[in-house]
C-alpha cells in the first residue's frame, strides 16, 4: 500500500484526531445499554400483566363455577321440597275427591323426586369436594323425603282399600307435618350453607377483580414511567449526540485549519531553503572567481618566471638552479592543476545546487501530456547514451495521459532514464523497458533496467545530494537523483526505488494526474 | 574609450577586492588606460557622485561610465542604479552592471530601471577574463555623453 501511494500515504498520516473515535464508541455503548435495559423492563412489566391476568381470569373462573354449583344445589333442594310437597297435595286431592286422576301429579313427583334426590346426590360431592355440604345431611334429607312418601303411599292404600277415615285419621295425627316440617328445616341448613358459600365466592371474586385491576393499573404507572424515562434517555442522549456532531464539526474545522497552517510553514521552510540554496550558491561563486582568477594570473606569473628561468640557466649545471628548474617545472604546475581541477569539481557542484533551487523556484505549468510522445523524446535526446552502452529501450503497453509540467516530468524520465544507461553491466545486455500506469490519483511511470543494481541499505541515500552508492567507477556528482525526487515531489508525487542489489533496478516516478487541478487546491 | 575633450572616467563599484583587481587587470589588458576610481560600497560610491558626504561632489565636471556589482554590502546595486538613472547629472552615463546573479527578473528590473548592459560574470575564469577583455574592447571605441 505504501509503496503503492505514497501522496496518499503522507496525506493519510494527518488525519489523526485522538481520542474522538473512542469516546463515541463508548457514547453509542451506554445509550444502548439504557435502551436495552428500558426496554426489557417494559416487556417485564407487560409479562407480568399478562401471566397475572391469565392466573386471576383462572381464579374467578374457578369462584364463578363454584358459586354456580352451590346456587344448583340450592335449586335441586328446592326442587326436592317441591316434588314432596306435590305428591301431598296429590295424595290430599284424591282423598277428597276419591277420583284416580288427581293422582296423576303424584307419580309424577315420585319419578321427579328419586331424580332430584340421585342428582343432588351426585352433585354435592363436586362443590369444594363435599366441605360445604356434608352429604350426610343431604342423604339424611333424602331419607325423610322417602319417609314421607312412605307415608303417603301408605294412606293412598288405606283409602284404595276403603280405609278412608283410617286415612283422614293418619293426616291428622300431625305424623305427615312433623316429617315435612324436619325437612323443610334440613333443606334450609342446607340451602343456607350453598348460600353462604356462594355469597363467599362472590365476594372472592370482587377480591380477585379488585386485585388484578390494581395490579394493572400499577404496571400502567410503570409503563408510563418506563417510556417518560425512555422519552427522557432519548432525548438526553439526541441532544448529547448533537453536542458531540458539533463538537466534531468543530474540530474537523480547526483540524482543516492546522492542515492550512502546516501546509503554509511547509511551503515557506522550503522556499526559505530554495532562497538559501540559491543565495549560498550565488555567494559561493564570487571568492571562487577570485580562486579561479588568480590561479590563471600566478600560472601566467609562473610562465614568466619560467621563461626568465630558462634563459638565465642556460648552459649552467649548479644544483640550485636544477632545484628552481624543477620547482617551477613540476611543484608549481602540479599545484596549480589541483587547484584548477578542484575548482572545477566545486564549480559544478555549485551549478548544480543553483540549478535545483532554481528548479524549485520555477513556477510549474500543467500541460495535458501524452505520455508516449513525452516518453520518446526523452529516449531519443539520450539515444547516444544507449547506443554507447549497447542497450535497448523499449516502452511496455500504454503510458497513461495526464496534466503536468512537461519540462519538469521530461527531466525526471531522462535523469532516470540516463542513470539506467550509465550503471549497466558488461556481462549481460543492457535492457531497459518502460511501463507506465495510473494508481488512484497518480500516474505512475516504472523505468526498469538490468543493470547492477543498487544495495537495499542504500536506497534512501541515493536521494540525498552529492551521495552516490556501489563503486564509484561512472562519472556524475550525486545530483541527477536529488533532482529527480525534489520535481517529482513539486508535481504531487515521488521517486521510489526497488532493486536487489545486483540483478536490476526500479525507479517508480508518480505524479499527481491532473497538476493543474492539485496547483488550484492550494498544494504549492 | 575614445576621447572628447574630457577624459572618460570609470566608476567600478565593486564589494570583493579581488574581483575588482581582476576586472582593472583585464580592462588594461584590454588596452583601455582611463581613470578607474574603486568603489567597496554603494555609501562611499553615491557620497562620492553626488557629493553628499566629505568627498564632496568629486569628478562632477568629467563623463563618467559606471561599472556595477548586484550584491553590495550596505545596499542592493539595483538601489545605486535606481539612483544614478534619477538624477539629472548622471542619467545619460552608461551604466554596465556585472553581477553573478543571472536571474531574469533581476535582469529585467536593470534594463527596466534603464542598464545600458548587463553582464553576468562567468564562473569559470577563463571566461570571465575573455568577457572582461571584450568588456575593455567595447570599452575603447564606445562614446560617452559630455557632461553639460
Amino acid at each position: 500500500m505504501n509503496a503503492e501511494w505514497p501522496v496518499a500515504a503522507r496525506t493519510g498520516a494527518i488525519d489523526d484526531t485522538p481520542g474522538g473515535r473512542g469516546g463515541m464508541r463508548v457514547f453509542f455503548r451506554g445509550f444502548v445499554g439504557y435502551n436495552l435495559l428500558m426496554m426489557s423492563l417494559g416487556a417485564g412489566v407487560l409479562l407480568v400483566i399478562v401471566v397475572a391476568a391469565f392466573l386471576f381470569g383462572n381464579r374467578v373462573q374457578e369462584q364463578a363455577g363454584d358459586a354456580l354449583r352451590a346456587s344448583r344445589i340450592d335449586r335441586l333442594v328446592l326442587e326436592l321440597i317441591g316434588d314432596l310437597v306435590d305428591a301431598e297435595t296429590s295424595q290430599r286431592g284424591f282423598l277428597i275427591t276419591d277420583r284416580e286422576s288427581y293422582l296423576q301429579p303424584y307419580h309424577v313427583a315420585l319419578v321427579e323426586f328419586e331424580r332430584d334426590a340421585a342428582e343432588l346426590l351426585r352433585r354435592v360431592p363436586e362443590l369444594d369436594d363435599g366441605r360445604v355440604v356434608q352429604i350426610a345431611t343431604v342423604e339424611h334429607l333424602i331419607g325423610l323425603g322417602r319417609r314421607k312418601l312412605e307415608l303417603v303411599k301408605h294412606n293412598l292404600e288405606l283409602a284404595r282399600t276403603g280405609r278412608i277415615d283410617e286415612a283422614r285419621d293418619v293426616i291428622s295425627s300431625d305424623v305427615g307435618k312433623e316429617v315435612m316440617d324436619q325437612i323443610r328445616a334440613d333443606g334450609a341448613s342446607i340451602r343456607d350453607s350453598a348460600a353462604d358459600y356462594r355469597i363467599a365466592q362472590a365476594a372472592a371474586m370482587r377480591a380477585s377483580a379488585d386485585t388484578l385491576a390494581l395490579l394493572i393499573s400499577l404496571c400502567a404507572a410503570m409503563i408510563i414511567v418506563l417510556v417518560m424515562g425512555a422519552a427522557s434517555v432519548v432525548g438526553r442522549h439526541t441532544r448529547e449526540l448533537q453536542a458531540a456532531r458539533r463538537a466534531l464539526e468543530a474540530a474537523n474545522s480547526g483540524l482543516e485549519d492546522r492542515v492550512r497552517e502546516r501546509t503554509e510553514e511547509i511551503v515557506r521552510a522550503n522556499q526559505e531553503v530554495q532562497r538559501y540554496a540559491y543565495i549560498v550558491s550565488h555567494d559561493l561563486r564570487a571568492p571562487l572567481v577570485n580562486i579561479m582568477g588568480f590561479t590563471a594570473e600566478l600560472e601566467s606569473a609562473a610562465e614568466t618566471l619560467r621563461e626568465f628561468v630558462e634563459r638565465q640557466g642556460a648552459g649552467r649545471d649548479d644544483p640550485e638552479h636544477a632545484r628552481v628548474r624543477a620547482a617551477i617545472d613540476v611543484d608549481v604546475p602540479e599545484a596549480l592543476g589541483f587547484i584548477r581541477t578542484s575548482m572545477t569539481r566545486m564549480d559544478g557542484l555549485i551549478n548544480e545546487i543553483l540549478k535545483l533551487s532554481r528548479a524549485g523556484r520555477r513556477a510549474l505549468e500543467p500541460a495535458p501530456i501524452s505520455a508516449r510522445e513525452l516518453m520518446e523524446t526523452c529516449i531519443a535526446s539520450i539515444r547516444h547514451r544507449f547506443d554507447e552502452a549497447g542497450a535497448t529501450v523499449s516502452i511496455e503497453g500504454t503510458l497513461p495521459e495526464l496534466v503536468s509540467d512537461p519540462a519538469a516530468l521530461s527531466q525526471i524520465l531522462t535523469n532516470l532514464l540516463d542513470n539506467a544507461a550509465k550503471y549497466l553491466v558488461v556481462d549481460r545486455p543492457g535492457r531497459i523497458v518502460v511501463r507506465g500506469r495510473i494508481a488512484g490519483p497518480s500516474a505512475v511511470f516504472d523505468i526498469e533496467d538490468n543493470g547492477r543494481g543498487i544495495a537495499p541499505n542504500d536506497h534512501e541515500r541515493i536521494f540525498d545530494l552529492f551521495r552516490r552508492a556501489g563503486v564509484q567507477d561512472r562519472p556524475g556528482d550525486g545530483i541527477g537523483l536529488a533532482h529527480s525526487r525534489a520535481l517529482a515531489r513539486r508535481l504531487g508525487g515521488d521517486v521510489t526505488v526497488d532493486s536487489d542489489g545486483h540483478s536490476g533496478t526500479v525507479f517508480h516516478v508518480y505524479v499527481a494526474r491532473d497538476l493543474a487541478a492539485r496547483l488550484r487546491s492550494g498544494h504549492s | 574609450m575614445s576621447r572628447t575633450s574630457t577624459p572618460v572616467v570609470i566608476v567600478m563599484i565593486e564589494d570583493d577586492e579581488g574581483h575588482a583587481r581582476l576586472i582593472e587587470k583585464n580592462i588594461r589588458r584590454a588596452g583601455v588606460n582611463n581613470e578607474i576610481l574603486i568603489f567597496r560600497d554603494g555609501t562611499s560610491a553615491i557620497d562620492f557622485v553626488f557629493g553628499n558626504g566629505s568627498a564632496g561632489r568629486g569628478g562632477t565636471e568629467c563623463a563618467r561610465l559606471f561599472l556595477l556589482d548586484l550584491n553590495l554590502p550596505d545596499m542592493s546595486g539595483i538601489d545605486v542604479l535606481a539612483r544614478i538613472k534619477a538624477d539629472e547629472s548622471t542619467r545619460r552615463s552608461p551604466v554596465i552592471v556585472l553581477t553573478t546573479t543571472d536571474d531574469q527578473r533581476e535582469i529585467q528590473r536593470c534594463y527596466d530601471l534603464g542598464a545600458n548592459v548587463y553582464i553576468t560574470k562567468p564562473l569559470s575564469y577563463e571566461s570571465f577574463a575573455n568577457a572582461i577583455r571584450q568588456l575593455g574592447l567595447f570599452l575603447s571605441v564606445m562614446q560617452v555623453p559630455e557632461v553639460d
